[in-house]
Parts: C-alpha cells; sequence; structure tokens
C-alpha cells in the first residue's frame, strides 16, 4: 500500500498499534533489507523523502526483495509519490494505486462531568418531577420555574440531562433543544418517549458529550 | 398520590388501572394511544400531534384532534350506546389542561400526567389541577358485525 500524506500525519498509529514504525535510510539496500528481514505486520515505512532519484532506481531494481507477502505501507510527500513514479515505475505497480491520506479534524476530548452542575441538575429536576408529575400540559411542564433554570443551565446541564436520559426516558427534549437547537428526533418517532431519548443520546454520543 | 393531587376524588370513588409511565399523555389515552406523547408543543420531537390539526394550545385545536379521529362536539356527557365520547378540560385562562374519554355509562378513564391511569366519574377530576370540563366529543363505535 502506498499513502501520499503530509510529513506529520501519524499514518502508523492510524493504521494500528501492531504496525512497525521504519524510517527509512538513504540508502536503497540498507532500506531493502530492513524490509526483507521483518516479520512485522505491517511496516510502516516513512521518511522516504531523503531517497535520491538514484535510490529510487536502486529500489525498483530490488523490489523482489521489498515486497513481502506481509503488508508494507509507504508514507509518501507528493514529490516523493512523483519520484516513485517516475524512477520506480516497476516497484511503483507492485504497489498499485496511491492511497491520499485525508486528516480528520481531531476531536477536542470532551470535559469531565461539572460535579456542581450535576448536583444543581438533581436539585432542579427532583423539585420538577415532584410538582409536574400530575400535570398533563407539556406547556406547564416545561414552563415550571424548575424546568426553566435547568434550561438557563445552558451547555453545563447537557451531560446531567443526557446521564438522566440513559438512566431513564424522561420530557427532557424541549430542554435540550432549547439549549442546542438541535433537531435529532425523527419525525416518526415523535412522542415516543424512549426513541426521543434514544434519538438524544445517540446526538449526544454523535458530538463528543461523555456522561 | 392520586389522592394528595386530587383530596375530594375518595369521596367521587375511583380506581387506579395501570402503572405509572410517562410514555403517553392524557390527550394520547383519550385518543386511545397508548404508546406515545400527544401535546400541541413546537414540533422538535417530544410529542405528536395530529398533522391536521394546529398546533396551538387552544380547546379549538384539542377539538380539531378529536375530530381526525372521527370525533364531533356533543351537547352532554351522559353514556350513549353505539358512541364513544371524550371530554376536553380547560383552566380558567380557556388552556387545555386534560382530556378523559368515557368508558361506560358510569366511568370515564384518565391518564393522570405521568402517573397512572384511573377510573372515575368525570367531575372527580374538575377543581383546580384541571379546571373544569369545557368540551363533549363523540363518535359512532363501529357497528358490531
Amino acid at each position: 500500500m502506498a499513502v501520499v500524506a503530509p510529513a506529520e500525519a501519524d499514518v502508523a498509529t492510524r493504521i494500528g498499534h501492531s504496525a512497525l514504525r521504519l524510517d527509512a535510510p538513504a540508502d536503497a539496500r540498507a532500506l531493502s533489507a530492513r524490509l526483507h528481514d521483518s516479520d512485522a505486520d505491517p511496516v510502516v515505512v516513512s521518511g522516504l523523502d531523503r531517497l535520491t532519484d538514484d535510490a529510487w532506481r536502486q529500489l525498483d531494481r530490488l523490489r523482489t526483495h521489498i515486497t513481502r507477502d506481509r503488508l508494507t505501507v509507504l508514507v509518501l510527500s507528493p514529490p516523493s509519490a512523483e519520484r516513485l513514479a517516475r524512477h520506480a515505475p516497476n516497484l511503483a505497480s507492485i504497489f498499485g494505486s496511491f492511497l491520499r491520506w485525508e486528516e480528520t479534524p481531531a476531536r477536542p476530548a470532551a470535559p469531565a462531568i461539572d460535579e456542581a452542575a450535576q448536583v444543581e441538575f438533581d436539585r432542579l429536576a427532583r423539585s420538577w418531577l415532584e410538582e409536574t408529575q400530575s400535570l398533563s400540559s407539556l406547556t406547564r411542564m416545561t414552563r415550571h420555574p424548575a424546568y426553566q433554570a435547568i434550561i438557563a443551565m445552558g451547555e453545563s446541564a447537557i451531560r446531567p440531562i443526557l446521564r438522566d436520559l440513559q438512566r431513564a426516558p424522561e420530557l427532557w427534549g424541549p430542554a435540550l433543544h432549547a439549549i442546542t437547537g438541535a433537531l435529532p428526533v425523527p419525525a416518526a418517532d415523535a412522542g415516543r418517549v424512549a426513541r426521543v431519548a434514544d434519538a438524544w443520546l445517540a446526538w449526544g454520543r454523535e458530538n463528543g458529550y461523555v456522561w | 398520590m392520586i389522592e394528595h393531587i386530587f383530596p375530594d376524588i375518595v369521596d367521587w370513588g375511583y380506581v387506579v388501572t395501570s402503572d405509572i409511565t410517562c410514555e403517553y399523555s392524557c390527550i394520547a389515552w383519550a385518543a386511545g394511544d397508548d404508546t406515545r406523547q400527544w401535546w400541541p408543543s413546537p414540533d422538535e420531537g417530544t410529542a405528536y400531534w395530529p398533522p391536521a390539526a394546529p398546533r396551538t394550545l387552544s380547546v379549538d385545536a384539542f377539538a380539531i384532534a378529536c375530530a381526525t379521529l372521527g370525533y364531533a362536539t356533543c351537547e352532554e356527557d351522559d353514556f350513549e350506546v353505539g358512541f364513544e365520547k371524550v371530554a376536553l378540560f380547560a383552566d380558567g385562562s380557556g388552556k387545555p389542561t386534560h382530556a378523559a374519554r368515557q368508558i361506560n355509562e358510569i366511568g370515564w378513564t384518565s391518564k393522570v400526567g405521568r402517573l397512572q391511569d384511573i377510573r372515575h366519574p368525570l367531575r372527580a377530576l374538575e377543581g383546580e389541577k384541571y379546571g373544569r370540563v369545557v368540551r363533549i366529543m363523540k363518535r359512532s363505535l363501529p357497528t358490531p358485525r
């Protein structure tokens, strides 16, 4: 496999923790020997920018020593990919098509749940549940001062709400919608309390929340 | 718990007929649906509302929702053979608060908030919590073959 990627791309980590990282020596024979002698699967070879045109031509002649019955990944910058194709065409044909490395933006680590927010949510939720349990009106339920106070907590209320939904479905959808603006519930599931909860829990996971 | 909410209901007489659940609302139960919450709240998924009925908190909107199920406004809440009736409650400002469904000549059934279903005389739930009955609607029951 040949992967065209920027120098800073951590291809080995993306491929798997078992990958052997090999920083290519400038000498083609040395590189060939190290690949030939390695039983690792896979081997991820980087640093190929240091190979000269002659080194690539030499690697092309040594291609039978390089090819293995285990996975070898060459991490190439665009110029190196071009040199491989131009000066080691036989080797390039063995590796087949070149995969272009796609960087995905790193998801920021989810902060730990705010204990103070959890305590405040628990207090408000308990009050809300006790004082609205007989109400049939969803309007009156969500306008209750405790429910509005939870909405006013904003972002800090999201994890406690999701944690509560994980425990048991409850009518927290309006609060989450008011805080986030999201609309994750499919129309066909409207009103089905357990499915509404599942939709919000899925939304939470997709948006990096941990509870 | 029901008696704590409706102190006079003991005198009227009532029977609890389900477990506590928040899976459906009073209007859903009155409509014969025990699978989901019904309410004309903003359409963000928490509650279902018949598409043909306006998403407004008004007795007329509730009546239209019931009309989608074949109900039409009538005058009396007495039991009529061959008909099924629902009652809409509203508070002092005219905002809908509750709905109940008639089950026979002596009883109605209601889902009490996020608590249980109960069987009760219709007027037993009038008062501070649910206001009063403001509209009765009825529909024909299917004719047995």
